[in-house]
């Protein structure tokens, strides 16, 4: 029976990965594409733009101009625990930034999982009820 | 769209390698059993199309991007 989640993690490839491992010149490929975007398989996944910034851009290679801003889950104060069983898995959350100054949000309903040796991945769902589509990211520590 | 009728543990099947059976019928709610192989993604149809919605309100289509997310992040200290 195929249930499209209910993978758990691999507890000991948490800290050895991560997507901080995944490297700028990495092609991710996600064979299904992304939910309501099943041509977008192939991305780049560029380096921060700034130091000390914790998002990176997700950069289709298929669809010109497509691209989406991706942080770690810690990054917005989120560990999945034992929702994914990939070995080596990193796991990006897909970044909402409204354009009218409304706050930004993250995907942690539906991560992206990306296996760190072969670079494949898809956008697993996790609807039992604990993650929101626009979980508010945490605000920047004052000077 | 094509329009069943089924019965208690009656089956449809779509295409060769979906199956979804009638499991329980209880007041207003039906138990499904969906078979599918592993590469066939099953989905509540709401929150498929909650995704779908965040994915393409996430989608940037220029070269914004994660600079736009970064300043953005870095200008307002404290809030967003």
């Amino acid at each position: 029976m195929a249930a499209g989640a209910g993978e758990a993690l691999d507890e000991s490839a948490v800290g050895s990965s991560g997507a901080g491992a995944l490297s700028a010149d990495r092609v991710l490929t996600f064979s299904q594409g992304l939910i309501g975007f099943p041509d977008a398989r192939r991305f780049a996944l560029l380096a921060s733009d700034r130091p000390a910034s914790p998002f990176r851009s997700l950069a289709c290679l298929d669809v010109p101009g497509l691209r989406f801003v991706v942080c770690e889950p810690t990054s917005v104060g989120t560990t999945y625990g034992s929702e994914f069983h990939v070995e080596d898995a990193a796991v990006l959350v897909i970044v909402t930034v409204p354009g009218d100054g409304r706050p930004m949000t993250a995907n942690l309903m539906a991560p992206l999982v990306v296996d760190g040796r072969t670079g494949r991945g898809r956008q697993v769902v996790l609807d039992g009820g604990c993650y929101s589509t626009r979980h508010p990211l945490p605000p920047v520590p004052g000077p | 769209m094509l329009v069943l009728t089924r019965k208690l543990g009656e089956v449809i099947r779509v295409g060769d390698d979906v199956t979804v059976r009638v499991l329980e019928v209880k007041g207003n709610q039906v138990r499904l059993g969906v078979d599918a192989p592993a590469e066939v993604r099953i989905y509540r149809e709401e929150v498929y199309r909650a995704i779908r919605k965040e994915n393409e309100d996430a989608a940037l289509h220029d070269a914004g991007g994660a600079a736009l997310a970064s300043e953005v992040w870095q200008r307002e200290p404290g809030k967003h």
